[in-house]
């Protein structure tokens, strides 16, 4: 890791750091978290720990604005539950917020400095036409960009395309499981469902706590690209420090839904990274009896090293070649998790034709 | 010291390194080893002040050559690319886009009104207006008849006090608007016209010396115009509805949404201080005899 | 019976000519221009729990005109423009 990753997470991890830095050293830290998309975060770690007066005066502008921007996207995306719950009041339906949206509406400690765009729910499959109406006649509309990603959506993912409302320009995406159902690991909803916990305050739900770090972890290593790895990453922290301390018996929960919900690599991996790089605390206990999960030992020197070159942005202009390679290796990867190898061929096959047809008509 | 004092040689070694300058509140730093680039440069920002070191930057540019022949050039902000492999011909105009690209669409405290701003002795005309609207050809214009320019398009609007912040950089003008500026004020400075940028014929005005000598000074606004340029029509100033001017104005701030309450009751603020009118001219002869007319009837006590 | 109710702390008033208003809601972050007769409507509904038919006499009385069929229209439009951009609630 460079000497400006590890200052930067380093002041993420210890506000305290970034208050002692020199002038001179503010201008890359910003820019680094700025293509970190870790901004937000260290600005919110900042605040939280009383920091924030003892920065240069440019430094806090900077650091204001983008707190602003976290505020902002907060409110909108309390805006959307709230319309959300307004399109569904009719329709008989146990909603479960994911995600962002969960972590903002529950007000959990991973929501400060979060930007969250989009929401997410989970509902019981029985239930997808009836909210998928509901939501059509209250001014959402389908993004599937034509019917073969309608279908790809519908038949292999685990969603209906995602909803973008034609006012508001707001993505919703309604999930009936959390994993693809042409993957190789199928969690049972129901569980999830069954064993989520109200929002106090209001009348939704969400996953319970070991569920949502479950969820986190099979979205930053089982199903996304890791693209927001980073993010993810983050969340994973700040989830698994803040249920070790406000639930009792968290750890000794965790493992065994794990392998309960067939998410025992995505957990190995979520627990390893974590440690690396946030140096979250983890109890012996529970790395021991993740043991079982982990993978054989090639795929793990690899996992490591995409992971560790992937995770971390590249360098000024121009990509370094490691990198990319490493995030296409792990794109590959999600994808290849996702589907069947005749699947995966076909649907790469069309994407890429796509961006060509594109390209040539820009020219 | 100014861009204009520094030998062309010293100019072009501290762009290769990443030479940093004020606009307003922002500071830039562009790095380039391009002569065009670095002459264009040393014309329109002539007038600005070098800073030696600077700790906290709000737009990175760098622009280099790119592609096996290196005739092309690729444009980064903040590392990023925004302009892969474009003709050399384009590098200037669009650097210059970049430029205001990177300082304008980040975060910011300030509500950022799309609009061009003058100030004469206290009192600022803020012209909202979208692009076409004529906003930025009516500065240019105004900024040579005794008017001070603030900007011709972003203007940032400080919530605490309601003053507008200068960031009175180079006017970019396209096609006719060059020619109508150019004889409506035969002393402007013009830099090159560019014939083929995505929006045709291009070119930039300098900012009078005094406008940017006094960068530092934000303006209290007390008129809200609409222009709106009418071929063959009679100059016509007339109110326009309050209202109507704070809803304009919301759609058309760059972050109005993201400020929520704060830039609604800044606007709210802006609009109960100021007078709102529509102005339609057909030539900036007409405009600018308009707005003096304007100026001289404000009351004499000056505005809160 | 359907009630409708609006939160006085969520909307945020500006008019200069009292014919035309500018109504900033807090929740939504949305900027709405409202003519009088409708900004009356929301108005009345702020921190009450009002049916439609309730509204419309209030409204009438304001406006010193009869409760009629068009007025009713307007009144059910204005609910409907309400509840959808979430200015006011249906409440029991």
């Amino acid at each position: 890791m460079s000497l400006s990753s590890e200052r930067l997470f380093g002041c993420v991890r210890d506000p305290e750091r970034a208050a002692a830095l020199e002038p001179r050293e503010w201008d890359g830290l910003l820019r680094l978290a700025r293509r970190c998309a870790l901004l937000a975060r260290l600005g919110a770690q900042i605040e939280q720990a009383g920091c924030m007066d003892r920065l240069p005066g440019r430094v806090r502008d900077h650091l204001l604005a983008m707190a602003a921007v976290a505020e902002h996207h907060q409110r909108s995306v309390r805006w959307e539950v709230n319309r959300l719950r307004h399109a569904l009041r009719d329709v008989e339906v146990k909603i479960v917020l994911l995600k962002g949206a969960a972590y903002v509406m529950a007000g959990l400690p991973v929501a400060r400095g979060r930007l969250v765009s989009d929401v997410d729910i989970l509902v019981p499959r029985a239930t997808l036409a009836a909210v998928e109406r509901a939501l059509l006649g209250h001014g959402w509309e389908p993004l599937a960009e034509d019917e073969y990603d309608d279908y790809y959506y519908r038949t292999w993912m685990h969603e209906l395309p995602p909803l973008r409302h034609r006012d508001r320009g707001a993505a919703i995406d309604v999930h009936h499981t959390i994993l693809p159902l042409t993957g190789r690991l199928h969690p049972d909803p129901r569980l999830l469902l069954d064993s989520a916990r109200p929002i106090a305050g209001t009348d939704l739900t969400m996953l319970a706590p070991e569920d949502m770090v479950l969820h986190a972890a099979a979205h930053a290593f089982q199903d996304g690209d890791l693209a927001a790895g980073l993010r993810d990453l983050t969340d994973l922290d700040l989830l698994l420090r803040h249920f070790a301390e406000a639930e009792s018996g968290f750890w000794e929960r965790l493992v065994p839904r794990a392998e309960r919900l067939q998410l025992g690599r995505p957990l190995y991996y979520a627990l390893r990274y974590a440690r690396r790089l946030w140096r979250t605390p983890v109890p012996e206990r529970a790395v021991a009896a993740l043991r079982r999960a982990r993978p054989a030992w090639p795929l793990g020197r690899l996992m490591d090293a995409l992971v560790a070159r992937a995770l971390v942005p590249t360098g000024e202009e121009g990509s370094s070649p490691t990198a990319d390679l490493a995030r296409l290796l792990l794109y590959i990867r999600s994808h290849w998790l996702r589907m069947p190898p005749w699947l995966l061929a076909r649907h790469l096959g069309r994407k890429a034709i796509r961006r060509c047809v594109a390209r040539s008509q820009d020219a | 010291m100014r861009l204009s004092e520094l030998p062309a040689t010293e100019l072009a070694r501290r762009l290769r390194e990443g030479l940093c300058w004020r606009v307003g509140p922002f500071v830039v730093r562009l790095t380039t080893p391009l002569a065009s680039v670095a002459r264009h440069v040393g014309t329109l920002y002539a007038d600005f002040p070098a800073l030696e070191q600077a700790d906290v930057v709000d737009a990175h540019v760098s622009v280099r050559a790119a592609g096996w022949t290196r005739r092309r050039v690729s444009i980064y902000s903040d590392g990023a690319v925004v302009y892969r492999k474009v003709p050399r011909a384009q590098a200037v105009p669009l650097t210059e886009w970049t430029l205001n690209l990177s300082v304008f669409h980040r975060p910011s405290r300030f509500l950022l009104l799309h609009a061009g701003v003058v100030e004469r002795e206290g009192r600022a005309a803020i012209f909202p207006g979208d692009p076409g609207a004529g906003k930025s050809t009516l500065c240019a214009a105004l900024v040579h008849r005794g008017w001070r320019l603030l900007s011709d398009e972003v203007a940032p609007l400080a919530p605490a006090d309601g003053r507008i912040v200068p960031v009175p950089r180079p006017i970019s003008l396209k096609e006719e608007s060059i020619e109508a500026v150019r004889r409506f004020a035969p002393h402007a400075t013009f830099g090159p016209i560019w014939p083929e940028t995505a929006k045709g014929r291009l070119a930039h005005v300098l900012p009078p010396r005094e406008s940017v000598r006094r960068m530092d000074e934000p303006a209290r606004p007390a008129w809200v115009i609409f222009p709106a340029f009418t071929p063959g029509a009679a100059p016509r100033l007339e109110p326009f509805g309050k209202a109507r001017a704070l809803l304009y104005c919301a759609t058309n701030a760059f972050n109005y949404d993201v400020l929520g309450r704060q830039g609604f009751l800044a606007l709210a603020d802006l609009i109960d201080r100021c007078d709102c009118y529509r102005l339609s001219f057909s030539d900036l002869e007409q405009a600018a005899a308009e707005l003096a007319d304007l100026w001289a009837s404000r009351s004499e006590v000056p505005g809160p | 019976m359907t009630k409708w109710t609006a939160r006085s702390c969520d909307l945020i008033w500006r008019t200069w000519d009292q014919e035309r208003f500018v109504v900033y809601h807090v929740p939504s972050g949305d900027t709405h221009l409202l003519s009088r007769v409708s900004a009356l409507a929301l108005k009345h509904l702020e921190d009450r729990r009002l049916s439609q038919a309730e509204l419309t006499s209030l409204l009438a009385e304001s406006l010193d005109c009869q409760v009629d069929e068009p007025l009713g229209t307007y009144v059910e439009e204005f609910l409907v423009g309400f509840d959808q951009r979430g200015l006011a609630e249906r409440t029991s």
